[in-house]
């Protein structure tokens, strides 16, 4: 037997229809939609100055019946490894690229130094009610099968060089550590 | 007559009410408490000296009924645009600065000509709706007090006129040099009401 309100659901609700999160260690979480299995990231990502594909920030995903908005927010530790360590990051849905999104991540600037080592962040909300496919824009009017979402990155050049995932000061000096990202896919109705 | 469920509660629930959340692109937006547009951001934003708003971090938001606690997130991109880019930024409650929000972000300095410095900024902030007065500077608003529509958004300002920066862009694109042709970033902004 069924809970009651499985036949009369609740008066009121949020509008948040699931939430798929997790640090990216290889773990399956069910939602709604559907069982997930997020990337296993096991250690740092040097980048070169060619687009790769940020480990741990790729998922396909269909959304619930119901989904109006979806955001997709992908948080990973950055760090200059040469001068500023200029970077490009890009948001692609089935390999387009979703122009607003686009994003450089730097420190300052320094011949010999590059300490920069600080936590970077691609979020967008992707729109579902819109009449008619812009993917350029995040703007679909349908979304009914799996979806790849993924962030891409490149250096600058090969003098401005950077990692992601990594934190190059823990506890002691010099003692780096591979950091895990995190992936949050949102459905709102 | 009250609703079957009120007696007999769903068998998984949270204590989420609504989330409002959008990239500022002027969509329009409707959850349980109205129906709300979201700035358009068409651009950079270079700032200097004197307090402004940021774009895209400002929205007319009134909790629904019940509404213990609100988050405001506002997530774009500053980067500085000389020397080390020093900046202030508050978020403003109902015009009044939220005193524990209150951020400032640089690069490190490299002289009057570096300033590659670009990061995320993630402006957010609790309000507590569970107190029986308002302390808007303290962000502890009394529900009686928020049964309309206020406004939140944040503030910025540069440190000095040497040390300047701005919000949404990026300098590079591509392995392209500096240029004017680089997309800027159309900020998101999420506010989430708990019970």
């Amino acid at each position: 037997m069924g809970n009651l309100s499985d036949s009369f659901p609740a008066a009121s609700g949020s509008n948040v229809l699931e939430v798929l999160t997790g640090t990216s260690d290889g773990r399956s979480v069910t939602v709604e939609s559907g069982t997930y299995t997020l990337e296993n990231v096991s250690t740092f990502q040097n980048l070169s100055t060619s687009y790769a594909d940020i480990t741990g920030s790729s998922i396909a995903y269909t959304p619930p019946v119901g989904t109006k908005h979806l955001s997709y927010e992908f948080n990973f530790m950055f760090d200059c490894i040469a001068y500023s360590g200029i970077s490009h990051f890009k948001l692609m849905i089935d390999n387009t690229e979703v122009i607003p999104a686009y994003k450089n991540f730097a420190s300052n600037y320094y011949s010999t130094y590059h300490h920069g080592n600080f936590p970077c962040s691609v979020f967008y909300v992707f729109d579902l009610t819109a009449a008619s496919d812009d993917a350029a824009n995040g703007k679909f009017s349908s979304w009914t099968s799996n979806k790849t979402i993924k962030v891409q990155g490149r250096e600058y050049n090969s003098t401005y060089q950077s990692a992601v995932h990594y934190m190059i000061y823990y506890s002691t000096v010099g003692t780096a550590q591979t950091v895990r990202p995190n992936l949050t896919i949102t459905a709102y109705s | 007559m009250g609703n079957l469920t009120d007696l007999f509660p769903a068998a998984t629930s949270n204590n989420i009410l609504e989330v409002l959340a959008g990239t500022c692109d002027g969509r329009s937006v409707s959850v349980g408490s109205g129906a709300y547009t979201f700035p358009n951001v068409t651009g950079i934003q270079n700032i200097s000296t004197s307090v402004v708003n940021v774009t895209g971090s400002s929205i007319d938001y009134v909790p629904p009924e019940g509404t213990k606690y609100v988050s405001y997130k506002f997530n774009t991109k500053y980067e500085a645009t000389s020397a080390g880019g020093i900046m202030g930024i508050n978020i403003v409650y109902d015009n009044t600065v939220i005193t524990q929000a209150a951020r400032g972000f640089s690069g490190n300095y490299m002289g009057g000509t570096s300033h590659d410095a670009e990061t995320t900024i993630s402006m957010e902030f609790v309000f507590d709706l569970t107190v029986p007065t308002t302390n808007k500077a303290a962000g502890q608003i009394a529900p009686a007090d928020w049964t309309a529509a206020k406004t939140i958004k944040c503030t910025a300002r540069s440190y000095s006129s040497t040390y300047l920066g701005r919000f949404h862009g990026n300098t590079y694109f591509d392995g392209a040099s500096a240029s004017s042709s680089a997309p800027y970033v159309k900020p998101n902004l999420t506010i989430t009401a708990y019970s």
